[in-house]
């Protein structure tokens, strides 16, 4: 969401030429835990929503559950309430840890952080409807299994509300975010493809294409299914003595286990990759603490029993959208700011500006309120497509500028800016800042959904005039 | 041809030569509204089976087929939604249907006009059409005894220049739908899961567009029988519950689908003599030359869900450095170009642009490139 169609076609076409996939971002601006929870679900081709198999683990060691069959109600059960029981072992205790936080410590959060990594979007869709599912389950199913599909409603709404979230990391999401390989978006949703592109570059299309018919997302493929797992379904189900069912179990199971083996490491490589980028330190140590916020409260909900409505209210949608246009505004400025790659796509957009300060002038407004009146050169053409722009520095407080010309000057754009008011306190610090020689930075400053454009699905009722 | 007689099945199979019929033409059809690729509209016009197409062309075909349990699943779910009188079928009907559903007669066309062995096809076709056109007309005319339930009830539908049939799942002919009057509801049984606002919203889409075939067919069927014509805005879904075998059903707006299908069907191949057009004398599609010479618009999304010449044409456009080959945006930004390594030739500078539109795109992105250039030397 921060490349232009001009940038992603730019580096689509870079990719294609090297072969080879090409970093589509200058930082990371995600959080990789040291341990986080990788879960890969893998569901049954035609029963949408049916879990067939859970691969887990917080390392290189993988921890499995099957359903034999997972057309069977009670079998559903038996794996999920399996699944539950070790995601609430992890979770559990995370939530329950809390410290004050906060100038009159009055913020509730989270001793650590929690981080749940799912392989693709196909495997966190089939998350979210097994958790839609668990949250609901009858009453003689343990409620650990309750309390887990509301722990993975956390992550999964967060996920969808939260841009650029790092609760749930979605492994193909995540590497498409930080890397423009040399295939579309439909083959970036293959975990291993992206994998393989990644990590041969000069074979890239090729090494993605070697692997494409294997599993990469959450299903089976049709041919193994039917040479294979119909097959050792039937004979579990046709199994007439318990030690006959359980041997039946098992090779259900080891007919499964490599395809999720498989899918775990790759998500712990493609961890690792990630992680081998610079983050953006401030942003992700002030989301980091959000995150950890709304997780204590998400687990005294939890604790007190609360309920999941099956579709929210327009209440709660309101708050919901409220929350991430607060999220959006500080992602995408902060992005902005912190990773000069996205600043130089912005530019080009007229949303960011970098150049040299030329000269720089305070003019009094009142007695000790001053404004300053910058001229800075910009190299190339350069127009804005907004008028209030925030400049990059780092003193904490943001300095709020408004563009009041434009004029080309040759081979470079000579730009006026004039900034808000400041006090003469402020002047002596500022001054160094700007003064004449020094280069400057200035981002878009981000305000609502009226200015960056609502999230799609968004119903027109809750756009406001944007609608 | 396009102002003489529609081409019947067996000037089709001609035309398919080889290839194996498509067995569901309602979702041929539908596909011509979701890729504008001729190749896959005439084959799509023509009747024929893509996976059968895909093994004639050069290069490795993708693998085809669905899962055996997609294919148990869907089979399972309609014999259970049919079984007992269609109990559990008018149950689901009975909640999203818009008007109290009084007693309905259940009329199975499978059991009054079965397809036999000795029987020929064309013979029994002709039966379920004459049996559906009686039905339709006793309910518009208001000389039906009752409300029905009509299961596989069968449609003639003539787009293209070619007259084929189509057999919805079920038709619900009520004598006295919304406002009174007699109405016609189309229904179509998927087995996929219903998940409230999360069902997948592809597969909705292509069962509402399947379901605007059927609406076309019933509009031509109409015209013929010299009925009324009906709105037929709305159609029935039945999807399956959660976790069960139970049909949910809700009402879909189809309305737009139709008109979707209609532009969709205007568009060129609109006709067959324009698909004739395009081949050799006396050519038929089994030939792999002929399909080659077909033109094709590869879009990743849809192609590699939904067409088995997929990795074919993928290889064309990976070989051609075309910008199809990435799809949106990078198609359209580099449209004017049509090729990835002159494109980023060009924008690096290493290579001249020589006309007006390689100027244009030089002057919009080479500045971004060098912008993007000087930031990751930043960075490193
Ligand atoms: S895969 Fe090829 S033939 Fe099929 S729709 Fe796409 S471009 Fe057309």
């Amino acid at each position: 969401m921060f490349l232009s169609a001009d940038a992603q076609a730019l580096l689509a076409a870079e990719a294609f030429v090297e072969d080879a996939a090409v970093r589509a971002t200058g930082c990371r601006h995600l959080r990789v835990d040291t341990a986080p929870f990788i879960l890969v679900p893998l569901g049954l081709a035609g029963e949408d929503g049916a879990p067939l198999a859970f691969g887990w683990g917080r390392g290189e060691e993988m921890g499995l559950c099957v359903v034999p069959e997972p057309r069977d109600r009670d079998e559903v059960w038996a794996g999920l309430t399996e699944m539950a029981r070790v995601l609430c072992r992890w979770i559990d205790p995370i939530g329950e840890a809390r410290i004050a936080v906060g100038e009159k410590r009055k913020r509730w959060v989270t001793r650590e952080s929690a981080q749940l990594v799912v392989p693709t979007g196909a495997g966190a869709d089939l998350l979210r409807k097994l958790a839609a599912r668990m949250v609901w389950a009858p009453e003689e199913v343990d409620p650990v299994v309750r309390r887990a599909g509301g722990w993975l409603l956390f992550f999964l709404d967060r996920h969808e509300l939260a841009l650029w979230d790092s609760a749930l990391l979605i492994v193909t999401e995540a590497l498409a975010m930080h890397w423009t390989l040399p295939l579309s978006g439909a083959e970036g949703s293959h975990l291993l493809a992206s994998l393989a592109a990644l990590e041969r570059p000069g074979r890239a299309r090729e090494a993605a294409q070697e692997v494409e018919h294997e599993p990469g997302g959450a299903l089976t493929m049709p041919d193994f299914d039917a040479k294979k797992l119909e097959p050792a379904i039937a004979a579990y189900g046709g199994a007439a003595s318990s030690e006959g069912r359980a041997a039946r179990r098992r090779d259900v199971e080891d007919l499964l286990r490599p395809i999720v083996r498989r899918l775990y490491e790759a998500c712990v490589s493609g961890l690792e990759r990630l992680r081998a980028i610079p983050p953006i330190p401030a942003v992700l140590e002030e989301r980091h603490e959000d995150e950890r916020e709304a997780l204590a409260r998400h687990a005294s909900y939890l604790r007190e029993e609360g309920r999941f409505s099956k579709a929210d209210s327009l209440r709660r949608s309101v708050f919901l959208l409220d929350g991430v246009e607060g999220e959006m505004k500080r992602v995408r400025s902060s992005a902005r700011r912190q990773d000069p790659v996205l600043r130089a796509v912005a530019m080009c957009e007229g949303a960011a500006l970098e150049g040299e300060v030329l000269r720089s002038d305070w003019v009094r407004q009142r007695p000790r309120i001053f404004r300053a009146e910058l001229v800075v050169r910009v190299s190339g053409a350069w127009r804005a497509s907004v008028e209030r722009f925030q400049v990059v520095w780092e003193r904490e407080k943001p300095a709020h500028v408004a563009v009041i010309g434009v004029e080309a000057d040759g081979e470079h754009t000579l730009v006026h800016l004039r900034s808000a008011d400041q006090h003469k306190q402020l002047r002596e610090e500022l001054d160094g800042l700007l003064a004449p020689g020094r280069p400057i930075a200035l981002v878009q400053e981000e305000r609502s959904f009226q200015t960056f454009g609502f999230p799609p699905e968004v119903p027109w009722m809750l756009r406001g005039s944007d609608a | 041809m396009g102002e003489g007689t529609p081409l019947g099945e067996v000037e089709l199979a001609a035309l398919r030569g080889g290839l194996a019929p498509s067995t569901n033409t309602a979702r041929d059809l539908a596909a011509t509204a979701q890729t504008p690729c001729p190749r896959r509209r005439a084959l799509a016009v023509v009747g024929a089976r893509t996976e059968d197409a895909a093994a004639r062309l050069p290069g490795p075909a993708a693998p085809s087929g669905q899962s055996p349990f997609a294919i148990t699943v869907g089979t399972r779910f309609e014999e259970i939604l049919r079984r007992d009188g269609a109990a559990r079928l008018r149950e689901a009907l009975e909640r999203a249907v818009p008007v109290e559903l009084g007693e309905l007669e259940l009329i199975d066309l499978d059991a009054r006009h079965p397809w036999r062995p000795g029987v020929p096809r064309p013979e029994t076709a002709a039966a379920r059409r004459s049996a559906t056109d009686a039905l339709v007309a006793a309910c518009l005319r208001g000389e039906a005894e009752a409300d029905r339930l009509v299961l596989h009830p069968r449609l003639a539908l003539t787009v293209t220049d070619t007259a084929r049939d189509v057999e919805p799942d079920a038709l619900l002919c009520l004598r006295a739908g919304r406002g009174a009057q007699p109405e016609l509801l189309l229904v179509e049984i998927k087995a996929f899961v219903d998940h409230g606002h999360r069902t997948d919203t592809h597969d909705l889409a292509s069962t509402r567009l399947q379901l605007a075939v059927y609406a076309l067919a019933v509009r031509q069927q109409l015209a013929r029988l010299e009925l009324e014509p009906q709105p037929m805005r709305e159609a029935v879904v039945v999807l399956r519950a959660p976790g069960s075998m139970v049909g949910s059903a809700s009402l879909e707006e189809v309305h737009r689908d139709v008109s979707r299908l209609e532009r969709a069907l205007a568009r060129a191949p609109a006709t067959l003599s324009e698909v004739l057009a395009t081949l050799p004398e006396g050519a038929a599609l089994d030939d792999s030359a002929t399909l080659s010479a077909l033109p094709v618009r590869y879009r990743p999304h849809y192609c590699l869900a939904s067409c088995a010449m997929a990795l074919q044409c993928r290889a064309g456009v990976e070989e051609a450095a075309s910008p199809e080959y990435y799809g949106s945006p990078t198609r359209e930004v580099f449209a004017a170009i049509g090729d990835l390594r002159r494109a980023h030739g060009l924008v690096t500078g290493s290579e001249a642009s020589e006309t007006e539109e390689e100027r244009e795109l030089v002057a919009r992105l080479g500045v971004l490139r060098r912008r993007i250039d000087d930031a990751r030397r930043r960075c490193s």
